[in-house]
């Protein structure tokens, strides 16, 4: 049963790579552009995100319920979806002169690509910081008001500080999982990391072994900024029991 | 945390400033969309530097035509099936990419005079399964695959009575379904379809044949507004007179054939 799980998947075609060296440019740039990719989404997503959680949290229900739908519906849709619509939508009404920074990063594919997923990301990041705002004990923003703080001042500066210490290693996680989903954008063409190995798969002829390559290579990049989180976050568990 | 949202805010401006400050080229552009993913049409390699590069008898095409208008070319590289949309909402001025004039694609963008004329479709099978297939009706009840968007897909359904089309967006992924018996056969233009066979072993062109060959046309947005027809078609027809569509096609199977070894 097991060998017949393996018929006809001749090793040689998922882990043929004599396209390397040759084509090894191809995920080097793919790497930096999806990290670029992924960070600036999701420092992008922090603002808004932050906004739209404080907007979910008020008592004023117009504002409330704002937030909540934007919320719900990028949470609710598929991201692909998403890119579709601001790609061809949003961005046929904002044009983008195509320009190339770095040498191989066009703005006006990278520009639309980290608006779609600055804006998915800050549904999910307002999450975040809503749970990490609402676990702070709310003793302490009574400590404030009683203390004469204003609303907004104890928000600022007794909340927010405490929550963010709570939130930044979900904001990190939330960084690795960008890394992965920004592969979506290789069906506009964004150079990032799948693009290049689609790009080598069809250029060689080799159609699995420069995805499997990839695949790799996401595995390097996330598997140790998780632990690097972890150990982060147990370090943080260390000053709270302090 | 204050120094962190100014750092932010100017990073968000700095990049708006970018996408605001793209200086204007000194030569016009003319913008190609094409779906580098078919070789020897387009596809991508690299030049002796290192850098990647856009190659195949469409790509050298649309150089003919740039340099016939005076203007620089732009390639915008997507999906196949992106490229209609893209065309409509006036991304790209020209759309080459193996792409045929049909009925349906000529109520969303007007098309050149051919240029080149590729074999017929053929149908690419299992080597070992090949003798199975003698027939457009040996394909009843078996699953074949096509390009989504493309004759190809259309073909299917019209002239294999009884196959179930599988339709998705790449070749690259239509031969890893037929590797990996996902189905039974795929339908894939001529020229592309003897590339796949000559690197692959397992895979053979079936003897049936199937349709006629369509010729390759220049897609332009409807009603031309931007007056490129003319032009387009001048070239085409020089190029046809001087053989070079023919040369252009040598040059893009050597390319092909270097970027495999």
């Amino acid at each position: 049963m097991l060998y017949g799980l393996f018929d006809g998947m001749s090793p040689s075609n998922f882990f043929n790579f004599s396209f390397l060296p040759k084509y090894l440019s191809f995920f080097v740039q793919g790497v930096e552009y999806t990290l670029l990719l992924s960070v600036v989404s999701v420092a992008m997503a922090v603002l808004p995100a932050l906004l739209l959680a404080l907007m979910r949290l008020s008592k004023w229900k117009p504002v409330k319920w704002l937030s909540g739908a934007y919320i719900a519906v990028f949470r609710s849709t598929p991201l692909m979806v998403q890119l579709y619509i601001i790609y061809y939508g949003l961005f046929s009404v904002i044009k983008i002169q195509p320009y190339t920074i770095f040498g191989f990063i066009d703005i006006s594919r990278f520009i639309p690509g980290v608006v779609a997923l600055a804006l998915n990301s800050s549904a999910y990041v307002a999450e975040i910081f809503r749970a990490g705002i609402l676990a702070v004990d709310a003793g302490q923003m009574e400590a404030a008001r009683s203390l004469g703080l204003s609303k907004f001042q104890g928000m600022k500066l007794i909340v927010l500080p405490q929550a963010i210490k709570n939130i930044l290693p979900a904001l990190a996680n939330e960084l690795v999982t960008m890394v992965k989903e920004s592969s979506i954008c290789s069906i506009l063409g964004m150079a990032e990391l799948i693009w290049g190995a689609k790009t080598v798969a069809t250029t060689t002829y080799k159609t699995l072994s420069p995805y499997v390559l990839a695949a790799f290579i996401y595995f390097l990049i996330n598997f140790p900024a998780s632990k690097g989180i972890e150990a982060i976050e147990r370090r943080m568990r260390r000053g709270d029991r302090a | 945390m204050k120094k962190f949202f100014v750092i932010l805010l100017a990073a968000v401006l700095c990049l708006g400033a970018i996408a605001c400050s793209a200086p204007a080229a000194a030569k016009d552009k003319i913008i190609l969309g094409t779906s580098a993913d078919y070789p020897p049409f387009e596809f991508i390699v690299l030049d002796e530097k290192g850098q990647q590069q856009y190659v195949g008898i469409d790509i050298s095409l649309a150089q003919a035509i740039a340099e016939d208008q005076n203007k620089e070319l732009s390639v915008m590289n997507m999906d196949f099936d992106s490229l209609m949309a893209a065309l409509q909402k006036g991304d790209v001025d020209i759309v080459i990419a193996a792409i045929e004039e049909t009925p349906e694609r000529l109520e969303a963008a007007d098309f050149s005079n051919p240029y080149y004329t590729d074999y017929p479709p053929m149908i690419l099978v299992k080597a070992e399964k090949t003798s199975e297939y003698t027939s457009v009706e040996s394909f009843s009840g078996k699953s074949v695959g096509a390009q989504t968007g493309t004759t190809k897909a259309d073909l299917v359904t019209s002239d294999l009575p009884g196959a179930n089309l599988v339709a998705l967006t790449s070749v690259n992924d239509l031969v890893n379904q037929l590797v990996y018996d996902k189905v039974d056969a795929i339908l894939l233009d001529g020229a592309v379809a003897l590339q796949y066979a000559e690197s692959n072993s397992d895979l053979v062109v079936s003897d049936v044949s199937l349709g006629d060959a369509y010729p390759y046309c220049v897609a332009v947005q409807k009603g031309d507004p931007k007056g490129l027809l003319n032009s387009i078609n001048a070239t085409i027809a020089k190029l046809l007179e001087a053989n070079q569509i023919q040369a252009f096609s040598e040059a893009a199977d050597a390319l092909s054939d270097q970027a495999i070894e």
